[in-house]
């Protein structure tokens, strides 16, 4: 689990690349996707929302529903241009681990 | 009679552990009990019990605790250079709207050489409280859980510094000819004091407050 910690920003980002949410449904996002490999505390997420919020990657406002206030998240045009740069270091370092490990079976 | 359930004793536990300011804070225990009892709906459909439900949807949330800690840890970093931005902002409008009233009225010489004892006290005493709200704008930057209390009496000194040289300014313009007129003397002291005030105001609203609780 700890291994997802380091790249959590990056998972968030993905998911919301996709469309706004609010932090459950992004969460149950994440462990859809996963196909349940991704069942960190959920109340691990909410901080890295915040984090990126106050870094310009994420908006958010406030919207009602069902009578339940509940907190939208959404990307900014930086978090975008982040995701696009996140996601090639991932792939390229992925990439690089595949081969090391392909070198060595 | 309201019911309270294990969700509302986790938001009770995890706003008390909190060391952040009061919209933050509100915003984070609405934020968790949207999640908690949407969760809770979620595993009502699947499961049926309340009580369950709410303990299943807590249980996959985490520790109330360590929660709090995460939030606390990142926002203390964030309201160490904030307090210090907001000193420093006063700081920079207190000093701009100095430099432009003795550019647009420059400061006429004393008669006989200098200024009053009587009056240059007050001008020694100003500079005095803007060294000790420097030193306290380093002091917040430095800081950690005393960043905010170091801004907020860097601002008091600021305030002292305005309070001090508005004085020694229209005790000047009494004795002194062609000194600003009161005019221009009123509008620069009501734009020191909106600054250190406005200062003020941030500081106290917007910014985490460390160990403050909200009531009830």
């Amino acid at each position: 689990m700890d291994r997802i910690r380091g790249h959590l920003d990056l998972l968030v980002l993905s998911v919301l690349a996709d469309g706004e949410a609010h932090g459950y449904v992004l969460i149950e996002e994440l462990r859809r996707r996963s196909a349940g490999a991704f069942d960190l505390p959920e109340g691990t997420v909410y901080p890295a929302l915040h984090r990126l919020e106050e870094a310009g990657l994420l908006g958010s406002s406030w919207s009602a529903d069902g009578g339940r206030r509940r907190r939208i998240y959404r990307l900014t045009r930086r978090g975008r241009a982040a995701l696009k740069r996140e996601r090639e270091a991932w792939n390229a370092f992925a990439r690089a681990v595949d081969v090391v490990l392909g070198s060595a079976s | 009679m309201t019911r309270r359930g294990p969700i509302d004793a986790y938001l009770l536990e995890l706003e008390r552990s909190l060391r952040v300011g009061g919209h933050r804070r509100r915003r984070i225990v609405a934020e968790v009990e949207d999640h908690l009892r949407s969760a809770t709906d979620g595993l009502r459909v699947e499961d049926g019990g309340l009580e369950e439900a709410e303990l299943t949807a807590i249980a996959r949330f985490g520790d109330p605790g360590d929660m709090a800690a995460r939030f606390n840890r990142q926002w203390r970093v964030h309201t160490r250079f904030s307090a210090a931005a907001v000193l420093a902002g006063a700081a920079v409008v207190f000093f701009t709207v100095q430099t432009l009233m003795e550019a647009m009225v420059p400061p006429a010489p004393w008669p006989d050489g200098g200024a009053p004892a009587a009056v240059s006290w007050q001008s020694g005493l100003a500079q005095g409280c803007v060294l000790a709200a420097a030193l306290l704008g380093l002091l917040a930057l430095a800081g950690r859980r005393w960043s905010k209390g170091a801004a907020g009496l860097g601002l008091v000194a600021l305030a002292l510094a305005a309070a001090f040289v508005s004085h020694y300014d229209v005790e000047r313009a009494a004795l002194v000819a062609g000194s600003p007129s009161g005019l221009e003397l009123a509008s620069v002291i009501v734009l020191r004091a909106a600054a250190v005030g406005t200062a003020g105001v941030v500081l106290v609203r917007r910014l985490p407050i460390p160990g403050r609780l909200l009531p009830g």
